[in-house]
């Protein structure tokens, strides 16, 4: 049980296991919160960061999400996205299954290698006909998988293709996917060591007496509880 | 203001308010008081990156003027 301490009164937190909580915070955004029983909270972060999440993976077309630690494509995005935990589990698997060079697994759908006469480099292909005539030649494009093959910063490759079939939009997912992290990164420090009381509020709210008669209820054992704002922990 | 409703500036306004959603939240435990810190939050930051946008415009304006 941890207590935290503002002028407007005492709020008691179970935080259980915290390390727990912050695994399970990271794993599934709300689900630390679920596991101590902070169910409101829980949810409340549980809809908020993953459609957060899933907007931007839908605005990228699900391709904004992938890990990548090739030459010219270092995916740094991808430290912050992975906060938001299982959702982009794929992208991990994608990134360490199978060699460098291996197609990646769950194909979406495949590109037209380079140097194909009348049709543009890398362009979808549209006709499975097309794709059984090229053979190994097709590019393949994964589920959550980095662009395929080498990324140079003078010719086209898979990545400049989705950029130029993605538009501004591909800037865009990533900072969705990427802030939807950054906010998880709150949530699991909320579920590890509980909320992060601010003084400043409690003075503008000074007019709301339910709140004061719900947190002087809360108000069991004030006395023992450190005055900072998060350093009140008790045993109990 | 239907072009403005449609700009890719309008991708900000969902991002604020999980941003506030969440920062307000992690606040504090009382709903009442994670509400206030939602709402101050969201102004906040409103203002802020307004203010930076309005500075940048401005910039923008004065550099092709």
């Amino acid at each position: 049980m941890v207590f935290f301490e503002s002028p407007k009164g005492t709020v008691r937190v179970e935080l259980g296991n915290r390390y727990l909580a912050a695994l399970y915070a990271w794993l599934l955004p709300g689900a630390g919160h679920f596991y101590q029983g902070r169910y409101a909270k829980g949810l409340l972060f549980s809809l908020t960061i993953l459609t957060v999440y899933f907007v931007g993976f839908w605005l990228g077309d699900g391709r904004v999400v992938y890990a990548s630690f090739k030459q010219n494509d270092v995916r740094w995005q991808f430290f912050v996205q992975c906060l938001v935990g299982a959702p982009t589990f794929p992208a991990i698997v994608q990134a360490t299954a199978g060699s460098e060079n291996a197609p990646p697994l769950w194909i979406r759908n495949y590109r037209y290698p380079p140097n194909q006469a009348g049709r543009p480099a890398f362009s979808r292909i549209e006709d499975p006909a097309e794709v059984e005539r090229l053979g190994a030649a097709a590019i393949p494009d994964g589920f959550m998988a980095a662009p395929y093959g080498e990324v140079t910063l003078s010719e086209p490759d898979v990545l400049s293709a989705w950029h130029a079939e993605l538009g501004h939009l591909f800037d865009i997912a990533t900072l969705y996917t990427f802030v939807a992290g950054l906010l998880n990164l709150l949530v699991i420090y909320d579920a590890f060591a509980g909320p992060g009381m601010l003084f400043e509020g409690d003075e503008e709210d000074e007019e709301n007496p339910s709140d004061d008669a719900e947190t002087t209820a809360k108000t069991a054992e004030p006395k023992d509880a450190a005055t900072s704002p998060k350093s009140g922990e008790s045993k109990d | 203001m239907l072009q403005l409703l449609t700009s890719p500036y309008m991708h900000i306004v969902p991002l604020i308010a999980a941003a506030a959603i969440v920062f307000g939240a992690t606040r504090d435990e009382r709903p009442a008081y994670i509400l206030a810190n939602i709402v101050r939050s969201a102004l906040w930051m409103t203002v802020f990156l307004g203010g930076i946008m309005c500075v940048l415009l401005g910039l923008g304006w004065f550099l092709r003027g």
